[in-house]
């Protein structure tokens, strides 16, 4: 039986047991309110307090059934009021109390979840960071390295380059040596070199054609260019081919000396560049000669 | 009549006149100790004992309903700070 059911039962014994009376206002709000109260959060979270608001609404109607017009009747349904009342404002307070714990809780689990979620991201940061940072030391370390590199490739250069410089000196103290266009010409008297048409090297020349390895070997990283040269007497043929032979003969004693083979070329260009008047014995004993050239450019890594 | 006057100064301490809900009963409780009084004087001294339990039962409502407030705003804002928190969190 529900409880509403249980009080129109109830108040209708009381309407019988007092003679026909009707229950007063207060007795009515009375009932309504414990009804209200029991059907709040009262009697789980506060059931003492209804117990107090049950038994001051079972004082009010026995009091109504003693004598239904007292007013100790109605003053205590108003008091049996006032316990409903109180019984189900304590419940909503302990309700209120139950959801504000349960947010609270809540509030840490959050906090909890975003320092997580925080200290993961920095964990996350850190680690990159720490990263970034071996890669920058490693690459200011390569950065070091190269430059370090880069000094000492620049002072070998500079040693080399003035090791030429000197070698090419002391060669110009005793050789013909000019700076042109296509490089630096180093030139040796064809009489000095060969024997009247012939291509084999002299051994009176020999020592200067080692001066003239010595200092081509102070610089590797040109290319050299041996060029045989005659005066115009006999013919072209005969010119082209000695030429030919002579720079070829220079060439490979040059090699033999310690020049780079693959730095080396020879080529015979007979009487066709002539520096000087072919009409004179002197001006042809200067057209017979082997020019070496320099290449300007730098052609061969070191 | 002590236990009356304990229970207003109960519904006082509460913050019963701050909270609107409260504030009619806590009124109820004092004018109603106040006619005990004069009930007393008349030396109607039953009247002013049921009196007195209604004054008393009035301040005890007032007192319930301030704490019910007050829990109720506190719940209130605990679950707001965790909805904001959540909010802030998610960014």
């Amino acid at each position: 039986m529900s409880i509403t059911k249980l009080w129109s039962a109830l108040s209708l014994c009381a309407l019988l047991a007092c003679g026909g009376h009707l229950a007063p206002k207060e007795l009515v709000d009375a009932r309504a309110a414990y009804d209200r109260a029991a059907a709040s959060n009262a009697p789980k979270l506060v059931p003492a307090e209804l117990h107090v608001a049950r038994e001051s609404l079972d004082l009010a109607e026995r009091k109504f059934a003693d004598d239904p017009d007292s007013q100790d009747a109605i003053d205590s349904a108003y008091i049996a009021m006032r316990k409903a009342q109180r019984a189900e404002a304590l419940g909503n307070a302990a309700a209120a109390s139950y959801s504000k714990s349960v947010a609270e809780h809540e509030q840490t689990r959050t906090q909890q979840a975003i320092i997580e979620n925080q200290q993961g991201r920095i964990q996350k940061t850190e680690s990159q960071l720490a990263k970034e940072r071996d890669t920058l030391v490693k690459e200011r370390d390569s950065l070091a390295k190269q430059i370090q590199m880069t000094e000492e490739e620049r002072q070998k250069r500079m040693e080399a380059e003035k090791k030429a410089q000197d070698a090419m000196e002391a060669l110009s103290k005793s050789l013909a040596v000019k700076a042109e266009m296509r490089g630096t010409v180093i030139t040796l008297s064809g009489g000095v070199l060969f024997a009247t048409g012939q291509a084999t090297i002299l051994l009176g020349a020999q020592a200067q054609l080692n001066q003239v390895a010595d200092a081509l070997k102070t610089q590797a990283e040109h290319h050299f260019t041996v060029e045989g040269h005659t005066d115009n007497q006999g013919t072209d043929a005969i010119n082209n081919d000695l030429s030919n032979r002579r720079a070829n003969a220079v060439r490979d004693y040059l090699v033999v000396r310690g020049v780079a083979a693959a730095a080396i070329t020879a080529q015979g260009v007979g009487s066709t560049r002539p520096v000087a008047d072919n009409r004179t014995t002197e001006g042809r004993a200067m057209n017979r000669r082997v020019e070496i050239i320099v290449d300007r450019t730098v052609t061969v890594a070191n | 009549m002590a236990s009356s006057e304990g229970a207003i100064r109960g519904a006082q301490e509460a913050g019963a006149q701050d909270v609107p809900a409260a504030t009619l009963y806590l009124t109820l409780a004092e004018e109603e100790r106040a006619k005990a009084l004069a009930l007393v004087k008349d030396d109607k001294n039953h009247r002013a004992e049921y009196m007195l339990a209604r004054s008393e039962a009035d301040a005890e409502l007032a007192v319930a309903l301030a704490r019910a407030a007050r829990a109720q705003a506190e719940a209130t804002k605990a679950t707001e700070q965790v909805q904001d928190l959540k909010a802030r969190g998610g960014k």
